[in-house]
């Protein structure tokens, strides 16, 4: 899921659709990866308007222009797979001149039906200007380390709920046996929160909200 | 005074534990810690010092701290283990290889130096790193290239990232500069030109706007070579933004540096050994085009000179108090203000001796003025194009603080509170004390309820009606046109400066036993009763005037026994006849030689101990009024001539005793109220205020966190056609109750370190200030950097100024350099005065470089602006150019209109320009001097009208204060009389102040208004 702040000068004269058919078809994405909103009817984005600061967050799954999706893509795969931390609780830092710059924080969420029994996450800030993005260094962490914090406390709940009702059990033994392949499940089914992504969306137009 | 001595005298103890005479000789053993104004000076053999010793060593007493910082304490220093800070280059020869070409923590076991071939040939067995301190090499590739999933980038790219920590060391942090080479070296910096206008057609768009803009190399990244740079840090990650983010800007900047560092030294390298990049002869697209061995930079003195740089780098960015901006909130602050600038005009200018009135100060004013909205305002997103810079050079710490203090008073502060939320909290809140303790105190009311108390006693007007039409009926055009009719009227010139040749006497400073004027003068509006002298005495006086001692014992109670060990071996080598330094320093730590040993009371060793000695002064400007008959102080006390001309021939020295401006009195006297001990503290550290804003700050963070997972939200679904709806959610229904808007705190105003050789540090800084110009503000074509050089011991004020017309939109590092090479040479013949100062002490109000202080964020306002006695240069002594500088950094940016009016003169201006580059010119231009005053003389004037007036507004204070003294004393039955007095005294200082500031405004205003004119 990708959150951009629009001016709302901006975003009026642009066809709404620019942002709504950015998101790619169902069948193009696994569970893991799809945008998943509590919504009788197919919904591709969410979008929330600040009155006050005349500026439009609006949600899709992928960014709205090819130059910013392919940014995104480069960032993903760095923050995922390249870059290292020592520990999960650290941000780190990186861009250069074509991808831009952003802070990241990655977290795991442990799901015995996953590949190492963990799947990792990560939330991104990503800005054009390096100055402006790491001067706002404490605002972003902070808000990272928190919600980061937040689902791991949802997610240790569920846990402490699943040990109670005894339904870890039969999972252990589905994988001691490897009778289930790894299968793909979505953060919302992990957090059983169907409005998760809602929330993602109203915390980082809170975030992009103060940035601004 | 009492309670100055008794915390001079806890003071004085406590430093002299921090620094027995024994940690002295070990101090001075110590590589200097010079630096530049902007980057580092790298002259230091030895890269890793125990900077920290450092961080006791103040030159400014208590009472000066309180003033400049807020505080009377001394400001904590970052705790840095600079022998756990580290510098490696690497290069990324394939996938599974990472080779060090550089490392700072790889120590050879066996000889230190070797030659290429040895080099090349490097046993690994032979290096040694302390595992337990630095993390092995591995481990840092890991975090420098990124492991896992191998990717192919060109681009130059940053990164910053927190270390884990080591047995010996805590977090560290590692700040990280990869970028590609070819076998052609063609890492140019490009100059591009994005237009960043978030119009409609930029809105899908993805514009990177790194902080430096340096280009990709041109090469499209074929058979490039990865090479990475990283800073190691050892610093809490806790610190990381006030250390490392707010001044994101200075660290890529130095990495920068040794990035342009080391692509020329391999680019040598290359150049003398072919085989380096022979690789490009198999066309293997798989192999790296350049291929270095390992540690072919270990012995590069210029990259260990880099460590030694960060470590100074971080130790002044995070070690330089910042200057605290907001006099005119404090009728305390405002009070000592006026009394600063008295004294100044009085001790410093020669006020009131007739024709040889320097207007030293105003001409400084008039010049700074009209620039005071742009001192401290920058950010990275700033376009604009002029840098200007202010060095103060002088002899002594103390007086530069006492003019740091005055230049502070000029600062647009009504700015900064209203735009930093964090810092009006905090002074606010610090004044709201003041008000309190005040008001119980004394009946008198304060500044901070002016409208209450005005309402309250408006019916006594008329008690002293004078004083009040002179408060309350000012207005600006009026008193405008007031200062420039009485400027009209009066005979005196200040165009009658006077020769230095003609110079025969000095000042005499009135003993404390003329009780008289004691009694009658205000110690606030300074009052003083200086005699013309006998010559080169004048310059302790002068020092003296600032509430000085002589006893060196002072120096070290202070934590100055550096300061003074250095002054003394300064002197031994130079033989100055007019230096009373000694090499006492390790008999018995007294300045005796030339001394009259009947000064050297014991009992005053410790209690005066506020300020250095007068002998410190010894090269501040020497000058005499030409006419003593005209002064208006003969009358008062002419047998102080005499007894000055005694006191000065028998080689005595000024205590405090004898100062008439004793600060000290101040506490001690009726004006308390006042003094700066009756200022509010502010909690700080040395670069940011430890307000309760962030603790707020990350608090509402976690609760807008915790109200949002929390939360329920209602969605409502816009449909917009098949499978295209949108969901819209309103953040205001979650955050019904709280506050949606976070408060920043930013204090960004950054710190410039200093050097020995200022002239040539501050062209280097100017040189800086163009290259990293064009690199974060290329569209501009024309860049211009100013330096305003101070020197008071000549009393003069000097402009440099480096000013290029990009022509094209690029430029290469070679070009740079050229421009460094022509700038060196200006500095060099221009400004011979600076660099031959004996023992000079300079400070450098400087905005350092635009590209490395500039401020955070767009809301970064800096409430404090950083200002540092640095012990830099101390360990210097052996050194020709005794330099001792004091730097601080307001960033003065942006435009330096008019300041060289209608009689600028162009005959001493000297333009310098390189050939080769034809673009950068510099400028050097003498503003003002003894002689010749460049500026405009009626602005001048006017300036010097609207000080007298300040002063003259701010005696009535101290009169009142002397009034109401004496109705305590005598009314004593009639308490409705009392109470009327006190009603009409309050009222009457209500309106004093109101008059100051309505005064200060005036200037302000004239200023602008010279400023468009």
């Amino acid at each position: 899921m990708c959150t951009q702040s629009f001016k709302a000068d901006n975003i009026n004269k642009l066809d709404n659709n620019a942002f709504l058919s950015s998101s790619a078809p169902s069948s193009a994405t696994c569970l893991s990866c799809q945008l998943i909103l509590p919504t009788s009817s197919p919904s591709n984005a969410i979008r929330t308007i600040d009155e006050e600061s005349h500026l439009i967050f609006i949600s899709t799954q992928y960014p709205s222009s090819q130059s910013r999706y392919r940014a995104l893509r480069q960032i993903v795969m760095k923050a995922l797979s390249v870059e290292t931390t020592h520990d999960g609780l650290n941000p780190i830092m990186f861009g250069d001149s074509t991808a831009g710059y952003s802070i990241t924080m990655v977290f795991k969420i442990k799901d015995s039906t996953a590949r190492g029994s963990e799947r990792k996450y990560a939330l991104i800030i990503t800005a054009e200007d390096e100055s402006e993005l790491v001067h706002s260094w404490s605002l972003v962490v902070e808000n990272l380390r928190e919600f980061i914090k937040l689902i791991k406390d949802r997610i240790t709940e569920l846990e402490l709920s699943k040990t109670m009702n005894n339904t870890e059990l039969m999972d252990n033994n589905e994988r001691f046996y490897r009778r289930s392949l790894p299968k793909s499940k979505n953060l919302t089914e992990l957090l059983e929160d169907k409005k998760l992504f809602i929330k993602i969306h109203l915390w980082a137009s809170n975030l992009l909200c103060n940035l601004n | 005074m009492l309670d100055r001595l008794l915390n001079n005298r806890s003071s004085s103890s406590s430093s002299i534990s921090h620094h027995p005479a024994n940690s002295v000789a070990q101090d001075l053993k110590m590589t200097p810690i010079t630096s530049e104004l902007n980057s580092p000076i790298l002259n230091s053999s030895i890269p890793h010092q125990h900077f920290g010793k450092y961080e006791h060593q103040n030159y400014d007493d208590a009472y000066t701290r309180t003033l400049l910082y807020g505080t009377p304490n001394h400001l904590p220093a970052l705790p840095l283990d600079s022998n756990s800070c580290r510098i490696v280059v690497y290069q990324d020869g394939n996938i599974r290889s990472k080779q060090p070409l550089f490392d700072s923590a790889i120590q050879f076991t066996g000889s230190t130096i070797l030659n290429q071939q040895q080099q090349q040939n490097i046993n690994f067995k032979n290096l040694k790193m302390d595992n337990s301190r630095y993390h092995n090499l591995a481990e840092l590739s890991d975090y420098i290239f990124g492991c896992g999933v191998p990717i192919n980038e060109v681009s130059t790219s940053s990164k910053l990232q927190v270390l884990p920590s080591l047995p010996n060391t805590t977090n560290s942090i590692l700040i990280t500069r990869l970028f590609s080479l070819n076998q052609t070296f063609s890492n140019d910096m490009v100059i591009e030109n994005n237009n960043r206008d978030l119009d409609l057609e930029n809105v899908e768009k993805w514009l990177p706007n790194p902080t430096l803009k340096i280009g990709n190399p041109s090469n499209s990244g074929k058979n490039c070579t990865r090479f990475g740079i990283g800073i190691v840090l050892p610093i809490n990650p806790d610190l990381i933004e006030t250390v490392v983010t707010d001044n994101w800007e200075e660290y890529i900047n130095f990495i920068t540096s040794i990035e342009t560092s080391t692509v020329r030294k391999l680019k040598a390298l290359c150049s003398t050994n072919p085989k380096f990049c022979s690789n490009i002869q198999s066309c293997d697209s798989n192999k790296r085009s350049l291929c270095f061995p390992s540690l072919i930079l270990q012995n590069d003195h210029e990259l260990h000179q880099f460590l030694v740089g960060v470590i100074k780098l971080t130790h002044s960015i995070s070690n330089i108090p910042r200057l605290l901006v907001g006099m005119k909130r404090s009728n305390t602050v405002i009070l000592n203000w006026c009394h600063y600038v008295a004294t100044w005009l009085q001790l410093k200018d020669g006020k009131n001796f007739g024709s040889s009135n320097l207007k030293f100060l105003a001409s400084l004013f008039s010049i700074l003025i009209p620039i005071r909205y742009n001192l401290l305002f920058n950010k990275p997103s700033d376009k604009k194009k002029e840098i200007t810079r202010v060095v103060i050079m002088t002899g002594n710490p103390m007086v530069v603080q006492k003019l740091i203090f005055i230049i502070s008073g000029i600062l647009p502060d009504d700015v900064l509170v209203t735009k930093n939320h964090a810092y009006e909290e905090e002074i606010l809140r610090s004044y709201e004390l003041e008000e309190n303790s005040e008001s119980s105190s004394s009946p008198l009311t304060t500044m901070s309820n002016e409208n209450k108390n005005h309402k309250e006693i408006g019916g006594n007007n008329n008690i002293k009606t004078n004083n009040r039409n002179e408060g309350k009926n000012l207005n600006l055009q009026d008193e405008i046109e007031k200062v420039n009719a009485e400027e009209d009227n009066d005979d005196s010139s200040s165009t009658n400066t006077p020769s230095v040749s003609s110079y025969s006497k000095g000042w005499e400073i009135p003993k404390t036993t003329s009780v008289s004027l004691a009694t009658t003068s205000t110690p606030h509006a300074s009052l003083t009763v200086i005699k013309p002298s006998s010559s080169c005495a004048s310059l302790q006086c002068l020092s003296s005037s600032f509430s000085s001692s002589y006893n060196a014992s002072s120096w070290k109670n202070h934590g100055l026994s550096v300061l003074e060990k250095w002054w003394t071996s300064n002197n031994n080598g130079n033989n100055n006849t007019n230096n009373y330094m000694t090499d006492s320093f390790n008999t018995n730590h007294h300045i005796t030689n030339n001394v009259n040993n009947n000064n050297s009371k014991p009992g005053l060793s410790l209690s005066s101990v506020r300020t250095p000695s007068p002998a410190t002064e010894y090269e501040d400007y020497s000058w005499i009024p030409s006419s003593l008959s005209n002064s208006p102080y003969t009358n008062h006390g002419g047998n102080n001539f005499s007894n000055f001309s005694n006191f000065y021939n028998n080689n005595q020295r000024l205590t405090k005793t004898t100062s008439q401006y004793d600060f000290s009195s101040v506490s001690n006297n009726i004006n308390s109220k006042y003094s700066a001990n009756t200022l509010s503290y502010l909690n700080r550290t040395a670069t940011t205020l430890n307000s309760d804003c962030d603790n707020k700050t990350y608090q509402m963070v976690r609760d807008q966190c915790k109200a949002i997972m929390k939360s329920d939200p209602e969605i409502y679904i816009v449909e917009n056609g098949e499978n295209n709806n949108l969901v819209d959610v309103s953040l205001e229904d979650i955050f019904i109750n709280e506050e949606c808007k976070l408060g920043k705190k930013n204090f960004n105003d950054k710190p410039c370190p200093m050097s020995s050789n200022l002239d040539q540090v501050v062209l280097q800084a100017m040189r800086n200030d163009l290259q990293n110009h064009q690199l974060l503000k290329s569209s501009k074509p024309t860049t211009i950097t100013k330096t305003i050089f101070v020197s008071l011991a000549a009393r003069e004020i000097k402009e440099f100024t480096i000013k290029t017309t990009g022509t094209g939109t690029s430029t290469s590092t070679n070009t740079a350099s050229g421009i460094a090479t022509a700038s060196a040479s200006a500095a060099g013949t221009t400004t011979p005065s600076s660099s031959s100062q004996h023992s000079a002490l300079s400070a450098a109000l400087g905005r350092a470089k635009r590209g490395t202080t500039a401020s955070s964020g767009s809301s970064s306002n800096g409430g404090l602006v950083s200002s540092n006695p640095t012990n830099d240069q101390l360990a210097n002594h052996n050194n020709n150019n005794n330099n001792y500088s004091e730097s601080f950094n307001w960033n003065l940016s942006n435009s330096f209109k008019n300041v060289n009016r209608s009689n600028t003169n162009l005959d001493s201006s000297i333009h310098y320009s390189n050939n080769s580059t034809p673009d950068p010119k510099t400028t050097v231009r003498k503003l003002f001097s003894p002689k010749k005053n460049c500026i405009d003389d009626n602005y001048v004037l006017k300036i010097d009208r609207i000080l007298d007036k300040i002063i003259d507004t701010a005696k009535k204070i101290n009169n009142n204060n002397n009034n109401n003294k004496n109705n305590t004393t005598t009314t004593t039955t009639y308490e409705s009389t009392e109470q009327e007095a006190k009603k009409a005294s309050a009222d009457l200082e209500l309106d004093t102040f109101k008059s100051i500031r309505h005064l200060i405004n005036i200037m302000f205003e004239a200023g602008n208004q010279e400023n468009t004119a």
